[in-house]
Parts: structure tokens; sequence; C-alpha cells
């Protein structure tokens, strides 16, 4: 099924809104860290671990998912399809491998705001969470260089999608 | 298949070996529940 321009149009918006906040989600996260890598006191370090909890629950899952859905609606809705160009299917995988990452990892984040809440917990303990959002920032800096770039190759899939409209428009 | 997908996952291959060599080495403190 192929959208009309104008509901392309408002949906490639709303994926491009949600793509780059969902970068810019993880941006803030990863400021977070900063004071926690950089030995900061232990007030600014709990600190830091709670306000975590809500930028990933409210900004960076939201955007995921948004970014996520809009994405695959926006290639069923086109002529690119979801399977028939690589640049498309390997953009789709990173970013529901990035998705299912993420929300496997929200116990942790969860777990780490709840240890910063009680102060009786040692602050020593309180690592921050670098590795994930680094990791995730550069999962996800493979689907935005290909969406871009759009860079040519057709998956078998597809190829065989061509034939067929090839063949059935002679 | 084209030659920059095969590139990007010799590319992807090498960096998910550096990154598990190094959680190797550095005693596997990672995983889901480690922060609990």
């Amino acid at each position: 099924m192929t959208m009309s321009p104008r509901v392309r149009k408002a949906m490639l918006a709303v994926h491009i809104a949600a793509s780059v906040g969902w970068l810019g989600a993880i941006a803030a996260y990863i400021a977070l860290n900063v004071p926690i890598v950089a030995g900061a006191d232990e007030q600014l370090v709990r600190a830091a671990h709670l306000m975590m909890r809500p930028v990933a629950w409210y900004a960076v899952v939201p955007l995921a998912v948004t970014s996520l859905v809009t994405g695959i609606v926006q290639s069923l809705g086109t002529p690119w399809g979801l399977f028939r160009h690589y640049w498309v299917l390997i953009s789709l995988v990173m970013t529901v491998f990035a998705t299912v990452i993420l929300l496997l990892h929200m116990g942790d984040v969860d777990a780490l705001a709840a240890r910063a809440a009680d102060p009786s917990s040692d602050v020593g303990r309180l690592n921050g969470d670098l590795f994930h959002s680094i990791g995730g920032l550069v999962v996800l800096l493979v689907p935005l260089v290909l969406n871009l770039y759009k860079p040519r190759g057709l998956t078998r899939y597809g190829w065989r999608k061509q034939q067929e409209q090839r063949a059935a428009s002679r | 298949m084209p030659g920059w997908v095969k590139a990007l996952g010799i590319a992807i291959l090498l960096l998910v070996a550096i990154v598990v060599l190094v959680m190797l080495l550095s005693g596997g403190q990672h995983g889901p529940g480690m922060h609990g």
C-alpha cells in the first residue's frame, strides 16, 4: 500500500523528529554520566543517577518506539519497501536491535535510580551507565548515515519484486 | 551483495569482537541485573 504524498511527508517529518530526538535524548543521558565519570561529589552522583530514569523512560524509550514504528510505516507505505533494499533492511535490524537492548536495559536503569535514592547505599557502587548509552549512540549512527546516503543495493527479495513489476508492466 | 554491505558487516563483526574481548578482559561485568 502506497501512501499519498501528503501523508508520506507528514510521516517522514514525524520519523525524522523522533529519530533525531532519540539521538538527542541519548546525548542528554550521556551528559548525565559526565559528573559521575569526573568524580563529582556524592550528592551530584546520586542526583545524576536519579535523573537518568526519567530521561530514559520519558524521552529515550518513547522516541525509540516512535522512530521504529514510523520507520516501518514509512518503508511499507513507499516504494522503498521494508526488505527490498539493503540500506532499509540494515536500518531496520539496527533500530530493532537498539530498541530491544534499550527495553531490556530499563530494569537496570530503575535499579540504579533506586540505589541512588537510598541514602544508606554505597555511592562507590554507583558507576553510571556509559557503556549502553555510548553503544546505543554508535549503533544509531549507522541507520542515520544509511538513511541520508541511501546506498544502492537490492536484496534477493527486492530483485525478485523488481523483475515481477517489470514483467507486469510489459 | 554490494561491497558496502560486506564492508559494514566486517566492521560490525570487528566492533562486536572488540567489545566482547574488552568485557572478557574486564571480568565480564556486564548484562541485565549487574546494577541490581
